[in-house]
């Protein structure tokens, strides 16, 4: 199941990002938050999620400001200039939304998963400690022509 | 012919993407309302009448199955078409989602087609200058 749900994120956020967001990404499994950690993003903007069901636990969304920014524009079709702070706040929210949605579907579309409403977080909850009920973790760093993304998600099987 | 329409999501992004991709559909005459959650769209179709609800599932306050089932229990709003849009995936939802009374599913992420594809369901085949083929619009996947 572990495995399972690592290979349903990286089929999930490559969907999520090519279809709602036209880009084109490379996923990097194996990089860990270490190497993250090593080119710090600029203005990065994170979201979380709760989910529950035969799996429990957190996802978080890193995107920096200047990804984050054309993700926008291309989703809302709006010319830069018109870009606000919600506007951005709401389309990292939405991508960690449609990014769990899509796993769970991937990863098993008989089981029910229940995801909560999406949250702004910081940097702390991207690269702070698991918390500490939560014993698993994946962290996938997404790289795109413009910086990287990174999706960690800490976890339980119930 | 012009519609009106109410779409649902707390995300207004996502609004914001699916009024343009519905706009690009057939649809560019249409009048669009918005809410954010289950409870200010049924306060919207008090005074409103709409010919579609385009809705969310997972969100605050009142999510799309309660207000389904909210406008089925009135003799007038479950005359409305409801298309659901959500990211909730699983058999056991979509069968639920239509249970209730759905006239359609379309899962996020989505394309164009999708949301055309259900649109053509509830409305039929429509053709107006805002079309696909001749948009001028981003959504040209």
């Amino acid at each position: 199941m572990k495995e399972a749900l690592r290979t349903a994120m990286t089929t999930s956020i490559s969907e999520v990002l090519e279809t709602m967001f036209f880009m084109t990404i490379d996923v990097n499994e194996n990089a860990g938050a270490e190497v993250f950690l090593r080119e710090p993003a600029e203005n990065p903007f994170v979201s979380k999620l709760v989910f529950s069901g035969c799996l429990s636990g957190l996802f978080f969304l890193m995107i920096p400001e200047n990804i984050l920014r054309s993700m926008t524009e291309t989703f809302m079709g709006l010319d830069p200039g018109e870009v606000t702070l919600a506007h951005l706040n709401g389309t990292v929210q939405e991508a960690i939304n449609m990014i769990a949605g899509n796993t769970f579907s991937t990863l098993d579309d008989t089981e029910v998963f229940e995801l909560g409403i999406p949250e702004l977080a910081d940097m702390n909850a991207m690269t702070g400690a698991r918390p500490g009920q939560l014993p698993e973790e994946h962290f996938l760093l997404v790289e795109t022509f413009a910086g990287n993304l990174a999706l960690r998600v800490c976890f339980k099987i119930e | 012919m012009a519609f009106k329409m109410l779409v649902v999501d707390d995300s207004l992004p996502m609004r914001s993407i699916i009024i343009r991709t519905i706009k690009a559909s057939g649809f560019s005459d249409t009048e669009f309302l918005e809410a954010g959650n289950g409870k200010e769209a049924l306060a919207v179709l008090e005074s409103e009448w709409v010919d579609l609800v385009v809705t969310d599932y997972n969100m605050p306050d009142m999510n799309g199955m309660e207000l389904i089932q909210r406008m089925k229990t009135d003799e007038i709003l479950s005359a409305i078409p409801v298309l659901v849009v959500t990211t909730e995936g699983s058999q056991q939802k979509v069968e639920e989602f239509i249970a209730q009374g759905a006239a359609g599913y379309v899962k996020k992420p989505f394309t164009p087609e999708a949301i055309r594809s259900q649109l053509a369901n509830i409305f039929g085949e429509i053709e107006d200058e805002g079309s696909f083929e001749n948009s001028d619009d981003d959504l040209d996947f």
